[in-house]
């Protein structure tokens, strides 16, 4: 066989192979990986998936799988393809982001993963909104200076008078104006708080007490502003004990603060942890710093202020060399908070504290305000730049040796340091032979002869060599 | 398929018999890690690759089977690649240095199975153009003997791909 032949057979070979290959079934494969990976061999919908919806409105479905332990379920993030039944007007998006039609309608939604197929009848209703019936499915149980999420019942009515009872659509809860009073003077209450963000409601509360709840929302039933009876809700009190934690802390039961200090211009954050009982008799630890009352008792030495997600307290030192108090607390305290909007927090310009025998725990800590530190020193010698540890090489020998000292602080201003006493000189080279100290003159030398000079500036842990070669 | 495959090992094993000056025949052994990539994860069996090839200066044709070493598990998912039938051209540009680098190109069937709770066992056959790249280099006291570097292609489908890392040893009669 010559080589032509030979490459003319390979090739003819490689081409009955090509040929014989044909498009193969990669869906097996592709959906065990895809179920394998989250470990799941079940899934369903929810229980408490809506099955009603209305117009216009939107909703997130979610898909939950049952792990391979059969024990744990999880909501599945990924890798599901949503899709609705033949015909519907409402659309649906990869996320399950579903948006209902403008009109009734009856649709099925298909949530598939990997082999795995599960569906749901849903209903696009058309009756109108009138009015909050209920809290929530179930009546809620809360503790104070923790949140708890709901989902309110609506009552709605369609064109035919019939009653549906169901969660109140995203488009209505929206624009709820919540109502809480106190139940025994039916003031308006401070103990507590209900926002709702992202399609979710959430009742915070600040203080033990009764309190009573009211939605006011508009009604396309009766085309005006209805508000819902009166709900009774107490806030329970079952907090065991309160403490201060950095904000860094992962371990919410060892966690404390010790020796807290920060510098001028810069922040540190508390966390405000409570330890709770919880109903079957066992004790969490949560951190509580949106729903606890912060204070502070010199607002010359530090300033305090929530996080935006209320998630902590930030501390900013403004006074050098002082200390301030940092104080929290959760439930009643002495100091009045009528004019403040809790629903941003609780900030004093005062300590907070407990009364005594008031249903409320409070901790403090001492934050110092310690000096800037100094992340690099400039020296001149006679006007000219030096570099620590690099010798100045000087032509004439000069009468004296005048050092200018600047210091660069971590709040990235400078400021001349010459005559600071925390500036410490000392002469380590060349003492009384080359140079001398010049009396009651500080960074300033007197030349005694030709030779080496060293000079060690140190100022709050930065150390500068101030090399200089005298003719 | 069957049929096709007594057809190309026949034709493959009639080119052995043709003589050419400098040709050869040659055998490899490789532990190969192959990996199976979905779009949502990815299982790596391990293999044993035997070749057996016929040389001539730059080119080479070989006979692949790969069998199954160990199998994969993602979480309750187990999967195992039984056997692997390849054929492949492997052409090395002349080189003067003592590591020579190849191309290689081919075609390959690929039977996959697979297990998971709660669904019945399956077995899943790809075929597909290869392609890859590889080095050898001749051990100095056996010239005879060449220690091989190969990565593989096997198959590049719509959502899996399936490729192979080798690394063994080639001895030529």
């Amino acid at each position: 066989m010559n080589f032509k032949t030979y490459c003319q057979s390979v090739l003819y070979a490689l081409f009955i192979f090509i040929m014989a290959c044909s498009a193969d079934d990669e869906t097996n494969l592709v959906d065990l990986h895809t179920v394998a990976n989250q470990d799941i061999i079940a899934i369903s919908f929810p229980a408490d998936t809506e099955t009603i919806l209305s117009i216009n409105s939107e909703y997130d479905f979610s898909l939950q799988g049952l792990k391979s332990n059969t024990l744990d379920t999880i909501l599945i993030s990924s890798d599901v393809q949503w899709s609705l039944s033949d015909g519907a007007i409402s659309t649906i998006d990869q996320n399950g982001h579903f948006t209902a039609s403008a009109s009734a309608e009856l649709i099925t939604v298909t949530a598939d993963f990997g082999f795995y197929s599960a569906s749901i009848e849903i209903k696009i209703s058309s009756a109108k909104f009138d009015r909050v019936v209920q809290l929530d499915n179930t009546p809620l149980i809360v503790d104070l200076c923790r949140s708890q999420t709901f989902r309110p019942i609506g009552r709605y009515v369609d064109e035919n008078n019939n009653e549906e009872i169901r969660p109140v659509d995203n488009v209505t809860l929206n624009t709820i104006e919540w109502i809480i009073r106190d139940l025994e003077n039916n003031n308006p209450s401070q103990r507590a708080h209900i926002e709702t963000v992202d399609n979710q409601a959430t009742l915070h509360t600040l203080a033990e007490g009764n309190i009573i709840v009211q939605a006011k929302a508009f009604s396309p039933l009766s085309n005006s502003d209805v508000t819902s009876i009166d709900f009774n809700q107490a806030i329970t009190n079952n907090l065991n004990s309160l403490k201060l934690c950095y904000s860094s802390a992962s371990d919410l039961t060892n966690c404390v603060v010790t020796n807290a200090s920060v510098e001028k211009d810069k922040s540190i954050s508390f966390i405000s942890v409570a330890n709770y009982q919880a109903l079957d008799g066992s004790n969490f630890n949560e951190n509580i710093s949106g729903n606890s009352k912060w204070g502070i008792d010199d607002t010359l030495n530090a300033s305090i202020a929530l996080s935006a997600d209320r998630q902590k307290l930030n501390i900013t030192g403004i006074t050098e060399a002082s200390n301030t108090t940092i104080s929290v607390a959760c439930g009643d305290i002495e100091q009045a908070i009528d004019g403040i909007d809790i629903s941003q927090g609780v900030v004093l310009n005062t300590p907070v504290s407990c009364g005594m025998g008031a249903s409320c725990l409070s901790a403090s800590t001492t934050v110092d305000i310690d000096l800037l530190s100094v992340t690099v020193l400039k020296v001149s010698a006679n006007n000219i730049v030096l570099t620590s540890n690099e010798a100045l090489i000087l032509s004439i020998r000069p009468d004296e040796i005048s050092l200018v000292t600047t210091a660069v602080f971590s709040n990235n201003t400078e400021a001349v340091i010459t005559d600071d006493a925390g500036l410490i000189y000392s002469i380590t080279e060349g003492k009384d032979v080359v140079i001398e100290d010049k009396v009651n003159y500080l960074g300033i030398y007197t030349v005694l002869s030709s030779g080496t000079a060293e000079i060690k500036l140190d100022f709050r842990g930065e150390t500068f060599y101030a090399l200089i070669e005298i003719p | 398929m069957k049929n096709h495959l007594i057809f190309k090992t026949c034709f493959f094993l009639s080119l052995f018999y043709s003589s050419s000056a400098g040709a050869g025949i040659y055998i490899a052994l490789a532990p190969t890690l192959s990996k199976i990539k979905a779009p949502a994860a990815s299982t790596h069996p391990l293999l044993t690759d035997f070749r057996l090839g016929y040389e001539i200066p730059q080119h080479q044709l070989e006979l692949a089977i790969m069998t199954s070493s160990k199998d994969d598990q993602l979480n309750q998912l187990t999967v195992d690649i039984p056997s692997v039938k390849s054929v492949f051209y492997r052409y090395s540009p002349y080189s003067k240095s003592s590591i020579k680098t190849y191309l290689i190109l081919g075609t390959s069937q690929i039977e996959v199975e697979s297990s998971y709770p709660g669904v019945p066992d399956s077995s899943d056959q790809f075929d597909g153009f290869s392609y890859g790249i590889g080095l050898e280099e001749a051990f100095h006291s056996i010239p005879n003997f060449k220690m091989k570097f190969d990565w593989i292609s096997l198959y590049n489908g719509d959502q899996i791909t399936i490729n192979t890392t080798s690394l063994g040893l080639r001895y030529e009669f």
